[in-house]
């Protein structure tokens, strides 16, 4: 035991390296994955969300400014590194602050391991994602609002606004965040109420000018407890076995001083995820604190059977390892593939620049990017309304419904991908209706289809 | 323990194996489940794997599953031929369950003459007599009640570690241990509410388990859990049959499956432990039989394994309900009676229970010598790419005897249309469309169709009601009915 904790203490006391270098491995993975697979390295729907906000930069969402300069800059796939480098400064950032805490060494390290091995942070950090800017502009508050000089304090008032660009729910939860730490300590009191305030009235600007949304865009589905927990096949998602930490945790601080800050944010983020899935990952920084406090707990506890305990934290390291393996295992199916690329550049070459796409949900963003192109779900702010529109025409089992549907939308492409194909029956419906006279496949890679519909042969049917 | 007690002890675990023996050797062949299993033992033997790609099942599948049962038998078929290994081992193990209930009953009541009476309500229990199936639960009852024994006795350092040990075995044996994990969750739960407090060494293997338990199931059903979520725990079962895995409560039914005296003395002893003696013990005992009705009510473990469990525990709280009832006549004027109770006991439980267990155990779903050798005629002579649609029960027979492609077996995980599958295969049976047939027959690549006595049985019919001479030659001669399947249909041009 003595010699365990002999290579604790070496490992706290070079924590900025460890942890950095575990970092670096654990993101390029997934980028070193893609490369071997020749897929594009910029992955997720929110990358290219975001890119192609720069394509269409204006007043209304100024905020793309920075992302838009580097855009010009750094090519669309090492746009990558930006989440890495964002990813590397929040963690030294968080050790700079955490060191002049209370928290310990230990706590502090074994906290950020849990965080970088967390699937939700290895997503988060391997797409264009707005959590990790958010996350950085946070820590890079508190960083600055705890040095010493006062000109340095004043300057968190940058990545103050900055941060309230993203959405209310995120404002007000470093509102929250100001305002507790404005409660605890007395010597940054008063500028942390005046960013505090600051914030909140940049929110509000934001909100009455900008019609800024109450909480982040959503880029997939999935139900609530899917979404949660990685093993069970979440985009991103939350161990198990930090789960059950943090269950431990909420027992072992229960009642006790200061810890009813996470309590708060917890119950104000578990509400919020019950309306938007995107907050998982704030979510899961509240739920790793809490199973960071439980190992700790259940490491410092003298136990009965000193041979159980020493087997248990190395299963519930093991555990926690096991969710990051196994995440990092399918990164290689994540979007876009190679042949969406390949397809949806060849679109782009060889489509009129006003043709609208049809498809799956999850491709609208690959679709705007990549091929330049609207696609159908671009068509409508209702949702439901597009939803509902979505479905009729993939559910059309007769060819005259589909094609006035089609009509009705002006959609002369659809795009068919393997996920699509799979959820709809081989024989009938819209898979069935393609091999008919208006509808020509006019290309085709690895699974993925594109079909020009032509209202051509129907007018000509009609006269 | 005393030698005349030791004695009882052998001679009950000899009864109860002679018994279960006789009766698994005079029915032929094994539950239709079995096969599954057999497979995978004699795989292991080959090749010193399990099948976890399996090219048979399904026409070809993925299949996860714990593989320590399989390993266990195959270390024995090295001295035995498998089928009659598949026979011995799992009934030695059931009957190791009198001694394994002896102990915990004796933990309990500190009373051998108690404590025999369990083990003798234990052996001959009717729910726990099914002596053709060779299956997982056969290793899972006896080792999961050998743990709780271990932790009843964790004051004792070499019970800690072979805990530890059993639990390991358990926890690559199936996923069904958790029934122990809930067990303890409830246990928690009481003590909690009686103000008792546990002993640190308890929490602490409670919690060991937890951690060991879900870590090992993450390792194994990774897959099962991506591709099918939170649902893995409802195994995927159609829709269309799940009323026969999770049939209603039936109390007549229960009554005589784990004999009316148990259970009511069983009843009994729950309402004095929880609301008036308060046996720690007991609590636990009661917690487990309390985490195994939630899991079945929540149709997370099958109903008959849920009243297996149930059945074992009733048998050893039967003990504290003897020993109650011996105190109580030794303070009567019948004290006198005291010295034939036991006696009397075990005859009355004897005679209530050796008819329903023969029953039950002459009720097991098994094929009979005519389906095997249909399906062993299949194996010989069938070509290797061939693909038989059997009834959903027959498609582990296919795949062991007839070394061939099923349709369909009782395997459902990471199986995507397993409800079309079902309809469909129902249909092949059912329909009296040829056209219809052939449609399927093209869908799933079947090649042979085969009709057995089971199915005649089930069907009420004699036949597929679509054969022609033209599109299906009879292949076997006797009693089943083999066709091979020669038409397709034909796409129009």
């Amino acid at each position: 035991m003595s010699n365990l904790k002999k290579y604790i203490q070496h490992v706290v006391k070079f924590q900025k390296s460890y942890l950095i270098g575990l970092a670096v491995v654990i993101l390029l993975i997934p980028i070193i994955v893609n490369l071997a697979l020749g897929k594009p390295l910029l992955m997720g729907s929110e990358s290219y969300y975001h890119l192609q906000q720069t394509r269409e930069f204006n007043i209304g969402n100024f905020y793309y400014f920075p992302l838009l300069l580097a855009s010009l800059i750094i090519p669309p796939d090492l746009m990558v590194f930006i989440p890495f480098l964002l990813a590397i400064s929040s963690i030294l950032l968080l050790i700079a602050v955490t060191k002049e805490s209370s928290l310990q060494g230990e706590f502090i390290f074994f906290f950020l391991l849990f965080m970088i091995l967390s699937p939700e942070f290895i997503h988060n950090y391997s797409v264009l994602s707005a959590n990790s800017a958010l996350v950085f502009l946070a820590v890079l508050i508190i960083y600055l609002i705890s040095r010493e000089s006062k000109w340095v304090k004043i300057m968190s008032i940058f990545p103050l606004i900055a941060a309230s660009f993203f959405n209310l729910f995120s404002t007000s939860l470093i509102i929250l965040a100001l305002a507790f730490y404005s409660y605890f300590t007395k010597k940054n009191r008063l500028i942390a109420l005046i960013l505090a305030a600051l914030l909140f009235l940049s929110g509000l600007i934001n909100l009455l000018a900008l019609n800024q949304d109450v909480f982040p865009i959503e880029f997939q589905e999935q139900p609530l407890i899917t979404g949660l927990i990685s093993a069970l096949g979440a985009v991103g998602g939350i161990s198990f076995f930090i789960l059950l930490l943090a269950l431990i945790g909420l027992a072992v601080t229960w009642k006790k001083k200061f810890f009813w800050i996470a309590y708060v944010f917890l119950l104000i983020l578990m509400g919020g995820y019950l309306f938007n899935q995107k907050l998982i990952f704030l979510m899961s920084i509240v739920i790793t604190f809490l199973a960071t406090v439980a190992f700790a707990f259940l490491a410092r506890q003298e136990w009965k059977l000193p041979l159980i305990k020493n087997f248990t934290l190395f299963i519930l390291l093991l555990g926690i390892l096991f969710s990051t393996l196994s995440y990092l295992n399918r990164a290689n199916l994540s979007y876009p593939l190679a042949a969406h690329e390949e397809t949806l550049q060849w679109i782009k070459e060889n489509t009129l620049p006003q043709a609208l796409i049809f498809s799956s949900p999850e491709q609208i963003h690959y679709i705007n990017y990549l091929a330049e192109r609207r696609a159908f779900h671009n068509l409508y702010k209702d949702k439901e309304y597009a939803a509902g529109q979505y479905q009729a025409i993939i559910g059309a089992l007769q060819l005259n419904g589909l094609i006035s549907l089609l009509d009705i939308h002006q959609i002369s492409i659809i795009y068919l991908t393997p996920d699509l194909k799979s959820s709809l029956p081989a024989d009938y419906g819209l898979l069935a209706l393609l091999n008919t006279e208006n509808f020509k496949l006019v290309h085709s890679y690895q699974g993925i289809e594109v079909w020009f519909y032509s209202k051509i042969v129907n007018e000509e049917v009609k006269n | 323990m005393e030698l005349k007690i030791k004695r009882w002890l052998i001679i009950l675990f000899i009864l109860t194996l002679m018994a279960r023996l006789i009766l698994a050797f005079a029915i032929p062949n094994f539950t239709y489940d079995s096969y599954f299993h057999l497979r995978q033992v004699e795989h292991i033997k080959e090749a010193g794997f399990p099948i976890f790609e399996d090219e048979l099942s399904y026409g070809g599948r993925v299949l996860r599953f714990l593989p320590f049962f399989h390993y266990l038998i195959a270390f024995f078929s090295f001295f035995l031929p498998l089928e009659i290994a598949a026979k011995i081992i799992p009934n030695l193990l059931m009957s190791s369950l009198t001694i394994i209930v002896y102990l915990i009953s004796y933990k309990v009541t500190n009373n051998n003459a108690a404590s025999i009476l369990s083990a003798l309500v234990s052996g001959f229990l009717p729910i726990l007599y099914f002596t053709n199936s060779f299956s997982v639960e056969t290793l899972f009852l006896p080792l999961v009640f050998l743990a709780i024994y271990l932790f009843l006795n964790l004051e004792q350092k070499k019970c800690q570690y072979l805990y530890i040990a059993a639990f390991l075995c358990l926890s690559l044996t199936t996923p069904i241990t958790i029934i122990l994990l809930m067990g303890f969750l409830i246990y928690l739960l009481l003590s909690f509410l009686e103000n008792k407090t546990l002993a640190r060494s308890e929490l602490e293997l409670m919690f060991f388990s937890l951690i060991f338990f879900i870590w090992v199931q993450f390792l194994f059903f990774k897959e099962v859990l991506l591709a099918e979520g939170i649902g893995f725990i409802w195994q995927n079962i159609p829709r269309q049959i799940i009323q026969q895995y999770f049939p209603s409560f039936s109390i007549i039914e229960t009554l005589i499956l784990v004999s009316i005296i148990p259970f009511l003395t069983g009843i009994f002893v729950v309402y004095r432990s929880l609301f008036k003696s308060k046996n720690e013990t007991a609590l636990l005992l009661i917690s487990l039989a309390i985490s195994t009705s939630i899991l079945g009510w929540l149709r997370l473990i099958q109903f008959k394994l849920s009243l297996a469990f149930f059945g074992i525990i009733l048998s050893i709280l039967f003990s504290l309900f003897y020993d109650d009832l011996s105190s109580f006549i030794s303070r009567t004027k019948w004290a006198y009676l005291k010295k034939n109770l036991i006696s009397a006991a075990a005859l009355l439980l004897f005679i209530s229970m050796i008819f329903s267990a023969v029953n039950a155990a002459l009720n097991q779903e098994t094929p009979s010598d005519k389906d095997v050798a249909a399906f062993k005629w299949i194996g010989e002579n069938l070509p290797p790419e061939a693909k038989v649609a059997a009834l959903l029960e027959e498609g582990h027979l296919v795949a062991y005897y007839g070394k061939q492609k099923n349709v369909m077996d009782d395997k459902f995980n990471l199986i995507d249309d397993v409800e079309e599958r079902f309809v469909n295969l129902n249909s092949i049976f059912t329909t009296p469309l040829h056209t219809y047939a052939v449609e399927l027959f093209d869908k799933y690549g079947i090649t042979h169709i085969v009709f057995t006595e089971r199915a005649k049985e089930r069907l009420a019919a004699s036949n597929f009601q679509y054969i022609t001479v033209d599109c299906y030659e009879r292949l076997y001669e006797e009693n089943v009915k083999v066709y091979k399947v020669k038409c397709a249909l034909q796409e129009n041009v």
